[in-house]
Protein backbone atom coordinates (compact mmCIF):
# COMPACT_ATOMS: atom_id res chain seq x y z
CA UNK A 1 0.00 0.00 0.00
CA UNK A 2 2.85 2.37 0.88
CA UNK A 3 4.35 2.02 -2.60
CA UNK A 4 1.00 2.76 -4.25
CA UNK A 5 0.58 5.87 -2.09
CA UNK A 6 4.11 6.86 -3.09
CA UNK A 7 3.24 6.41 -6.76
CA UNK A 8 0.57 9.10 -6.62
CA UNK A 9 2.72 11.39 -4.50
CA UNK A 10 5.69 10.90 -6.82
CA UNK A 11 3.53 11.68 -9.81
CA UNK A 12 2.23 14.87 -8.25
CA UNK A 13 5.77 16.03 -7.42
CA UNK A 14 7.12 15.35 -10.91
CA UNK A 15 4.28 14.93 -13.39
CA UNK A 16 6.52 14.94 -16.47
CA UNK A 17 8.55 11.97 -15.26
CA UNK A 18 5.38 10.28 -14.04
CA UNK A 19 3.69 10.73 -17.38
CA UNK A 20 6.74 9.50 -19.30
CA UNK A 21 6.74 6.44 -17.08
CA UNK A 22 3.05 5.81 -17.77
CA UNK A 23 3.62 5.96 -21.52
CA UNK A 24 6.73 3.80 -21.32
CA UNK A 25 5.36 1.10 -19.03
CA UNK A 26 1.58 1.13 -19.37
CA UNK A 27 0.91 2.10 -22.96
CA UNK A 28 2.47 -1.03 -24.52
CA UNK A 29 0.48 -3.27 -22.14
CA UNK A 30 -2.67 -1.34 -22.86
CA UNK A 31 -2.16 -1.56 -26.63
CA UNK A 32 -1.58 -5.32 -26.47
CA UNK A 33 -4.73 -5.90 -24.45
CA UNK A 34 -6.91 -3.37 -26.27
CA UNK A 35 -6.02 -4.48 -29.82
CA UNK A 36 -7.06 -8.01 -28.93
CA UNK A 37 -10.26 -7.15 -27.11
CA UNK A 38 -11.56 -4.16 -29.05
CA UNK A 39 -10.16 -4.69 -32.56
CA UNK A 40 -9.73 -0.94 -32.84
CA UNK A 41 -6.83 0.52 -34.87
CA UNK A 42 -3.68 1.40 -32.93
CA UNK A 43 -3.93 5.13 -33.67
CA UNK A 44 -7.40 5.29 -32.14
CA UNK A 45 -6.22 3.34 -29.10
CA UNK A 46 -3.28 5.71 -28.60
CA UNK A 47 -5.68 8.66 -28.69
CA UNK A 48 -7.89 6.88 -26.16
CA UNK A 49 -4.93 6.26 -23.86
CA UNK A 50 -3.93 9.91 -24.10
CA UNK A 51 -7.46 10.98 -23.19
CA UNK A 52 -7.37 8.60 -20.23
CA UNK A 53 -4.13 10.21 -19.02
CA UNK A 54 -5.71 13.67 -19.41
CA UNK A 55 -8.75 12.58 -17.38
CA UNK A 56 -6.46 11.19 -14.69
CA UNK A 57 -4.67 14.56 -14.56
CA UNK A 58 -7.98 16.43 -14.37
CA UNK A 59 -9.00 14.22 -11.45
CA UNK A 60 -5.65 14.81 -9.75
CA UNK A 61 -5.87 18.57 -10.22
CA UNK A 62 -9.45 18.80 -8.96
CA UNK A 63 -8.78 16.67 -5.89
CA UNK A 64 -11.10 13.88 -7.03
CA UNK A 65 -8.09 11.55 -7.18
CA UNK A 66 -6.39 11.44 -3.78
CA UNK A 67 -5.86 7.74 -3.28
CA UNK A 68 -5.20 4.81 -5.56
CA UNK A 69 -6.72 1.41 -4.94
CA UNK A 70 -4.39 -0.28 -7.41
CA UNK A 71 -1.54 1.18 -9.42
CA UNK A 72 -1.68 4.29 -11.56
CA UNK A 73 -1.53 1.99 -14.59
CA UNK A 74 -4.64 0.14 -13.42
CA UNK A 75 -6.38 3.44 -12.78
CA UNK A 76 -5.64 4.70 -16.29
CA UNK A 77 -6.62 1.30 -17.73
CA UNK A 78 -9.98 1.56 -16.01
CA UNK A 79 -10.62 4.97 -17.55
CA UNK A 80 -9.48 3.68 -20.95
CA UNK A 81 -11.95 0.78 -20.87
CA UNK A 82 -14.84 3.18 -20.42
CA UNK A 83 -13.51 5.39 -23.22
CA UNK A 84 -13.21 2.36 -25.53
CA UNK A 85 -16.79 1.39 -24.79
CA UNK A 86 -18.05 4.85 -25.68
CA UNK A 87 -15.78 5.05 -28.73
CA UNK A 88 -17.11 1.79 -30.14
CA UNK A 89 -20.67 2.98 -29.68
CA UNK A 90 -19.85 6.29 -31.32
CA UNK A 91 -18.13 4.70 -34.32
CA UNK A 92 -20.68 1.97 -34.66
CA UNK A 93 -23.33 4.59 -35.20
CA UNK A 94 -25.17 3.75 -38.41
CA UNK A 95 -27.97 5.60 -40.09
CA UNK A 96 -30.43 2.83 -39.40
CA UNK A 97 -34.20 3.06 -39.55
CA UNK A 98 -35.50 4.75 -36.46
CA UNK A 99 -32.74 7.36 -36.32
CA UNK A 100 -34.05 10.62 -34.89
CA UNK A 101 -34.34 13.76 -36.99
CA UNK A 102 -31.30 15.31 -35.32
CA UNK A 103 -30.50 17.69 -38.11
CA UNK A 104 -28.13 15.50 -40.08
CA UNK A 105 -30.23 16.02 -43.14
CA UNK A 106 -32.25 18.86 -41.61
CA UNK A 107 -29.49 21.37 -42.36
CA UNK A 108 -30.35 21.33 -46.04
CA UNK A 109 -33.96 22.22 -45.25
CA UNK A 110 -33.07 25.33 -43.22
CA UNK A 111 -33.75 28.77 -44.59
CA UNK A 112 -30.89 31.28 -44.82
CA UNK A 113 -32.24 33.09 -41.78
CA UNK A 114 -32.46 29.89 -39.74
CA UNK A 115 -28.93 29.01 -40.80
CA UNK A 116 -27.68 32.46 -39.70
CA UNK A 117 -29.41 32.11 -36.34
CA UNK A 118 -27.86 28.66 -35.94
CA UNK A 119 -24.40 30.11 -36.74
CA UNK A 120 -24.80 32.98 -34.27
CA UNK A 121 -25.91 30.55 -31.57
CA UNK A 122 -22.87 28.43 -32.33
CA UNK A 123 -20.56 31.44 -31.90
CA UNK A 124 -22.24 32.39 -28.64
CA UNK A 125 -21.95 28.81 -27.38
CA UNK A 126 -18.31 28.69 -28.38
CA UNK A 127 -17.62 31.85 -26.33
CA UNK A 128 -19.56 30.44 -23.35
CA UNK A 129 -17.78 27.08 -23.47
CA UNK A 130 -14.50 28.97 -23.26
CA UNK A 131 -15.53 30.41 -19.89
CA UNK A 132 -16.52 27.07 -18.37
CA UNK A 133 -14.33 25.74 -15.64
CA UNK A 134 -13.97 22.21 -14.33
CA UNK A 135 -15.81 19.93 -13.81
CA UNK A 136 -18.33 21.41 -16.27
CA UNK A 137 -15.93 21.36 -19.20
CA UNK A 138 -15.00 17.72 -18.64
CA UNK A 139 -18.57 16.54 -18.02
CA UNK A 140 -19.92 18.28 -21.11
CA UNK A 141 -17.00 17.19 -23.29
CA UNK A 142 -17.37 13.58 -22.18
CA UNK A 143 -21.13 13.68 -22.79
CA UNK A 144 -21.24 15.31 -26.20
CA UNK A 145 -17.84 14.59 -27.76
CA UNK A 146 -16.91 11.21 -26.30
CA UNK A 147 -20.57 10.10 -26.09
CA UNK A 148 -20.40 8.75 -22.55
CA UNK A 149 -23.33 7.93 -20.31
CA UNK A 150 -23.81 9.43 -16.86
CA UNK A 151 -22.63 6.19 -15.22
CA UNK A 152 -19.48 6.02 -17.34
CA UNK A 153 -18.66 9.65 -16.52
CA UNK A 154 -19.27 8.98 -12.81
CA UNK A 155 -16.91 5.98 -12.99
CA UNK A 156 -14.03 7.84 -14.59
CA UNK A 157 -14.38 11.18 -12.82
CA UNK A 158 -14.92 9.53 -9.47
CA UNK A 159 -18.44 10.72 -8.69
CA UNK A 160 -20.71 8.72 -6.42
CA UNK A 161 -23.39 8.00 -9.00
CA UNK A 162 -24.78 8.77 -12.44
CA UNK A 163 -27.41 11.00 -10.80
CA UNK A 164 -24.71 13.24 -9.34
CA UNK A 165 -23.23 13.65 -12.82
CA UNK A 166 -26.65 14.41 -14.30
CA UNK A 167 -27.37 17.08 -11.71
CA UNK A 168 -23.97 18.66 -12.30
CA UNK A 169 -24.44 18.51 -16.05
CA UNK A 170 -27.84 20.19 -15.82
CA UNK A 171 -26.27 23.07 -13.87
CA UNK A 172 -23.42 23.29 -16.38
CA UNK A 173 -25.83 23.39 -19.33
CA UNK A 174 -27.88 26.11 -17.63
CA UNK A 175 -24.70 28.21 -17.43
CA UNK A 176 -24.33 27.89 -21.17
CA UNK A 177 -27.87 28.94 -22.08
CA UNK B 1 -37.84 18.50 -18.59
CA UNK B 2 -38.66 15.19 -16.93
CA UNK B 3 -35.81 13.01 -15.68
CA UNK B 4 -36.90 10.22 -18.00
CA UNK B 5 -36.62 12.48 -21.06
CA UNK B 6 -33.23 13.78 -19.92
CA UNK B 7 -32.09 10.19 -19.54
CA UNK B 8 -33.27 9.36 -23.06
CA UNK B 9 -31.39 12.36 -24.43
CA UNK B 10 -28.27 11.24 -22.61
CA UNK B 11 -28.56 7.79 -24.16
CA UNK B 12 -29.16 9.37 -27.55
CA UNK B 13 -25.88 11.28 -27.46
CA UNK B 14 -24.16 8.14 -26.17
CA UNK B 15 -25.65 6.16 -29.07
CA UNK B 16 -26.96 3.75 -26.45
CA UNK B 17 -30.70 3.83 -27.10
CA UNK B 18 -32.49 0.53 -27.50
CA UNK B 19 -34.98 0.30 -30.40
CA UNK B 20 -37.86 0.77 -27.94
CA UNK B 21 -36.17 3.84 -26.48
CA UNK B 22 -35.63 5.24 -29.98
CA UNK B 23 -39.37 4.95 -30.64
CA UNK B 24 -40.17 6.49 -27.27
CA UNK B 25 -37.90 9.46 -27.85
CA UNK B 26 -39.22 9.92 -31.39
CA UNK B 27 -42.76 9.98 -30.00
CA UNK B 28 -41.82 12.53 -27.32
CA UNK B 29 -39.98 14.76 -29.79
CA UNK B 30 -42.88 14.69 -32.24
CA UNK B 31 -45.34 15.68 -29.51
CA UNK B 32 -43.32 18.40 -27.77
CA UNK B 33 -41.90 21.42 -29.64
CA UNK B 34 -39.93 22.51 -26.55
CA UNK B 35 -38.18 19.13 -26.49
CA UNK B 36 -37.46 19.41 -30.19
CA UNK B 37 -35.87 22.78 -29.59
CA UNK B 38 -33.88 21.49 -26.64
CA UNK B 39 -32.58 18.60 -28.70
CA UNK B 40 -31.53 20.93 -31.51
CA UNK B 41 -29.75 23.14 -28.98
CA UNK B 42 -27.86 20.18 -27.52
CA UNK B 43 -26.99 18.99 -31.03
CA UNK B 44 -25.60 22.46 -31.80
CA UNK B 45 -23.61 22.27 -28.57
CA UNK B 46 -22.22 18.87 -29.55
CA UNK B 47 -21.14 20.24 -32.94
CA UNK B 48 -19.52 23.27 -31.28
CA UNK B 49 -17.64 21.10 -28.80
CA UNK B 50 -16.07 18.91 -31.51
CA UNK B 51 -13.27 21.46 -31.80
CA UNK B 52 -12.49 21.54 -28.07
CA UNK B 53 -10.05 19.36 -26.19
CA UNK B 54 -10.18 17.80 -22.74
CA UNK B 55 -6.64 19.05 -22.26
CA UNK B 56 -7.84 22.66 -22.29
CA UNK B 57 -9.47 22.04 -18.91
CA UNK B 58 -6.14 21.46 -17.13
CA UNK B 59 -5.16 24.68 -15.40
CA UNK B 60 -1.87 23.67 -13.79
CA UNK B 61 1.01 24.30 -16.19
CA UNK B 62 3.05 21.28 -15.10
CA UNK B 63 0.11 18.92 -15.34
CA UNK B 64 -0.89 20.31 -18.71
CA UNK B 65 2.64 19.77 -19.98
CA UNK B 66 2.56 16.21 -18.65
CA UNK B 67 -0.69 15.52 -20.51
CA UNK B 68 1.04 15.37 -23.89
CA UNK B 69 2.78 12.12 -24.88
CA UNK B 70 6.51 12.35 -24.09
CA UNK B 71 8.75 13.51 -26.94
CA UNK B 72 10.51 10.15 -27.00
CA UNK B 73 7.22 8.43 -27.77
CA UNK B 74 6.48 10.94 -30.52
CA UNK B 75 10.00 10.65 -31.89
CA UNK B 76 9.69 6.85 -31.84
CA UNK B 77 6.41 7.00 -33.74
CA UNK B 78 7.81 9.47 -36.23
CA UNK B 79 10.85 7.24 -36.66
CA UNK B 80 8.65 4.18 -37.24
CA UNK B 81 6.45 6.15 -39.64
CA UNK B 82 9.42 7.47 -41.59
CA UNK B 83 11.03 4.01 -41.57
CA UNK B 84 7.81 2.49 -42.88
CA UNK B 85 7.49 5.26 -45.47
CA UNK B 86 11.12 4.79 -46.54
CA UNK B 87 10.59 1.04 -46.80
CA UNK B 88 7.41 1.60 -48.83
CA UNK B 89 9.20 4.00 -51.13
CA UNK B 90 12.05 1.52 -51.61
CA UNK B 91 9.63 -1.27 -52.48
CA UNK B 92 7.71 0.97 -54.84
CA UNK B 93 10.82 2.16 -56.63
CA UNK B 94 11.77 -1.45 -57.28
CA UNK B 95 8.22 -2.35 -58.30
CA UNK B 96 8.05 0.66 -60.60
CA UNK B 97 11.08 -0.56 -62.49
CA UNK B 98 9.58 -4.03 -62.92
CA UNK B 99 5.91 -3.21 -63.24
CA UNK B 100 6.00 0.28 -64.73
CA UNK B 101 3.94 2.26 -62.21
CA UNK B 102 2.09 5.24 -63.65
CA UNK B 103 4.47 8.05 -64.47
CA UNK B 104 2.06 10.63 -63.03
CA UNK B 105 3.39 11.67 -59.58
CA UNK B 106 -0.14 12.39 -58.34
CA UNK B 107 -1.25 8.88 -59.27
CA UNK B 108 1.88 7.54 -57.57
CA UNK B 109 1.07 9.45 -54.41
CA UNK B 110 -2.49 8.10 -54.46
CA UNK B 111 -1.28 4.52 -54.94
CA UNK B 112 1.19 4.90 -52.10
CA UNK B 113 -1.12 6.55 -49.61
CA UNK B 114 -4.48 4.88 -50.10
CA UNK B 115 -4.92 2.20 -47.47
CA UNK B 116 -8.03 0.15 -46.88
CA UNK B 117 -10.51 2.04 -44.73
CA UNK B 118 -11.70 -0.44 -42.09
CA UNK B 119 -15.34 -1.48 -42.03
CA UNK B 120 -16.69 0.06 -38.85
CA UNK B 121 -20.30 -0.81 -39.35
CA UNK B 122 -21.74 -2.27 -36.19
CA UNK B 123 -23.06 -5.42 -37.83
CA UNK B 124 -19.57 -6.31 -39.02
CA UNK B 125 -16.94 -5.08 -36.64
CA UNK B 126 -18.69 -6.25 -33.50
CA UNK B 127 -19.55 -9.70 -34.84
CA UNK B 128 -23.17 -8.96 -35.54
CA UNK B 129 -25.81 -6.79 -33.88
CA UNK B 130 -25.80 -6.54 -30.11
CA UNK B 131 -28.78 -7.67 -28.09
CA UNK B 132 -31.72 -5.40 -28.72
CA UNK B 133 -30.23 -3.83 -31.85
CA UNK B 134 -31.82 -4.14 -35.23
CA UNK B 135 -29.94 -6.37 -37.70
CA UNK B 136 -28.92 -4.75 -40.98
CA UNK B 137 -30.82 -5.91 -44.10
CA UNK B 138 -29.28 -8.86 -45.95
CA UNK B 139 -28.31 -6.91 -49.09
CA UNK B 140 -26.52 -4.32 -46.93
CA UNK B 141 -24.60 -7.02 -45.06
CA UNK B 142 -23.60 -8.67 -48.35
CA UNK B 143 -22.41 -5.37 -49.82
CA UNK B 144 -20.20 -4.81 -46.81
CA UNK B 145 -18.90 -8.38 -46.95
CA UNK B 146 -17.77 -7.60 -50.50
CA UNK B 147 -16.19 -4.40 -49.19
CA UNK B 148 -14.29 -6.38 -46.56
CA UNK B 149 -12.66 -8.33 -49.38
CA UNK B 150 -10.46 -5.40 -50.20
CA UNK B 151 -9.11 -7.01 -53.38
CA UNK B 152 -12.13 -6.11 -55.50
CA UNK B 153 -13.43 -2.61 -54.98
CA UNK B 154 -15.21 -2.70 -58.32
CA UNK B 155 -17.63 -5.37 -57.10
CA UNK B 156 -18.11 -3.76 -53.71
CA UNK B 157 -18.73 -0.37 -55.36
CA UNK B 158 -21.48 -1.92 -57.51
CA UNK B 159 -23.13 -3.54 -54.50
CA UNK B 160 -22.82 -0.44 -52.33
CA UNK B 161 -24.20 1.68 -55.17
CA UNK B 162 -27.42 -0.34 -55.03
CA UNK B 163 -27.53 0.08 -51.24
CA UNK B 164 -27.10 3.86 -51.54
CA UNK B 165 -29.91 3.99 -54.11
CA UNK B 166 -32.14 2.21 -51.63
CA UNK B 167 -31.04 4.33 -48.64
CA UNK B 168 -30.01 7.70 -50.13
CA UNK B 169 -29.98 9.51 -46.77
CA UNK B 170 -27.65 7.07 -45.00
CA UNK B 171 -24.38 8.95 -44.92
CA UNK B 172 -22.43 5.98 -43.59
CA UNK B 173 -23.39 3.86 -46.58
CA UNK B 174 -22.62 6.76 -48.94
CA UNK B 175 -19.19 7.18 -47.40
CA UNK B 176 -18.20 3.56 -48.00
CA UNK B 177 -19.64 3.71 -51.52
CA UNK B 178 -17.60 6.85 -52.23
CA UNK B 179 -14.50 5.21 -50.81
CA UNK B 180 -14.96 2.06 -52.92
CA UNK B 181 -15.40 4.23 -56.03
CA UNK B 182 -12.18 6.06 -55.17
CA UNK B 183 -10.32 2.74 -54.95
CA UNK B 184 -11.93 1.69 -58.26
CA UNK B 185 -10.63 4.97 -59.76
CA UNK B 186 -14.13 6.21 -60.57
CA UNK B 187 -13.05 9.61 -59.33
CA UNK B 188 -15.98 11.76 -60.50
CA UNK B 189 -18.53 9.44 -58.93
CA UNK B 190 -16.40 9.20 -55.79
CA UNK B 191 -16.41 13.01 -55.55
CA UNK B 192 -20.19 13.15 -55.96
CA UNK B 193 -20.69 10.70 -53.09
CA UNK B 194 -17.99 11.84 -50.69
CA UNK B 195 -18.94 15.51 -50.97
CA UNK B 196 -22.22 15.34 -48.96
CA UNK B 197 -20.55 13.27 -46.24
CA UNK B 198 -17.60 15.68 -46.01
CA UNK B 199 -20.02 18.60 -45.82
CA UNK B 200 -22.04 17.20 -42.89
CA UNK B 201 -20.40 18.09 -39.57
CA UNK B 202 -22.44 15.76 -37.44
CA UNK B 203 -21.51 12.49 -39.09
CA UNK B 204 -18.80 10.21 -37.76
CA UNK B 205 -17.24 9.90 -41.20
CA UNK B 206 -16.91 13.61 -41.93
CA UNK B 207 -13.15 13.87 -41.45
CA UNK B 208 -12.37 10.64 -43.29
CA UNK B 209 -14.69 11.74 -46.10
CA UNK B 210 -12.92 15.09 -46.37
CA UNK B 211 -9.51 13.42 -46.65
CA UNK B 212 -10.66 10.92 -49.28
CA UNK B 213 -12.57 13.62 -51.15
CA UNK B 214 -9.26 15.48 -51.47
CA UNK B 215 -7.67 12.35 -52.92
CA UNK B 216 -10.58 11.89 -55.32
CA UNK B 217 -10.17 15.45 -56.59
CA UNK B 218 -6.47 14.73 -57.08
CA UNK B 219 -7.26 11.54 -59.00
CA UNK B 220 -9.76 13.40 -61.19
CA UNK B 221 -7.18 16.04 -62.07
CA UNK B 222 -9.05 18.76 -60.18
CA UNK B 223 -5.84 19.86 -58.50
CA UNK B 224 -7.00 23.23 -57.16
CA UNK B 225 -9.97 21.58 -55.43
CA UNK B 226 -7.70 18.80 -54.16
CA UNK B 227 -5.31 21.34 -52.68
CA UNK B 228 -8.08 23.32 -50.98
CA UNK B 229 -9.80 20.25 -49.55
CA UNK B 230 -6.63 18.65 -48.24
CA UNK B 231 -5.41 21.90 -46.71
CA UNK B 232 -8.79 22.30 -44.98
CA UNK B 233 -8.46 18.72 -43.71
CA UNK B 234 -5.02 19.46 -42.25
CA UNK B 235 -6.26 22.65 -40.61
CA UNK B 236 -9.46 21.16 -39.15
CA UNK B 237 -9.41 20.03 -35.52
CA UNK B 238 -10.08 16.32 -36.09
CA UNK B 239 -8.51 13.18 -34.70
CA UNK B 240 -7.39 11.59 -37.96
CA UNK B 241 -3.71 12.33 -37.53
CA UNK B 242 -2.93 9.03 -39.20
CA UNK B 243 -3.85 10.60 -42.54
CA UNK B 244 -1.60 13.62 -42.20
CA UNK B 245 1.43 11.89 -43.72
CA UNK B 246 -0.64 10.87 -46.77
CA UNK B 247 -2.14 14.35 -47.04
CA UNK B 248 1.29 15.98 -47.11
CA UNK B 249 2.48 13.44 -49.69
CA UNK B 250 -0.42 14.08 -52.07
CA UNK B 251 -0.19 17.85 -51.60
CA UNK B 252 3.50 17.64 -52.43
CA UNK B 253 2.75 15.67 -55.61
CA UNK B 254 0.20 18.16 -56.95
CA UNK B 255 1.44 20.38 -59.77
CA UNK B 256 2.54 23.80 -58.58
CA UNK B 257 -0.08 26.55 -59.00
Amino acid sequence: MASIMDELGDFGRDPNTGSASLYRLCLPKFLRWAKESSRLPEDDLRDIFQNAVIIMLLNLESGRLVQLVGTLCTYVFGISKNLIQAFRRKNGRTDLPGDLPEGKTGEQEMSTEERMIREQEKERLWASVGTLGEPCRAIIHLTYVEGMTGQEIADILGYASADVVRQLRKRCLDRLR
Amino acid sequence: MENKTEHLLELYFANALSPAEVSELQRLVAADPALRQEMAWQQNLANTLRTTSLRDGIQNEALRHASAPPKTAIRRRLFMLSFAAAASVAVLVAAAWFFALPKNPVENALVTNLVHYPNRMDFKSLGGPEAGQEAAPENVRRAFELYDDSTNYHRSAEALGAVVQQYPDRLAYRFYYGYALLRDKKYDLAIANLQPVAATDSTTFQAAAQYHLGLAYAGAGQYAQARTTLQQFLAAPNTLRKYHVGTEAVLGALPKE
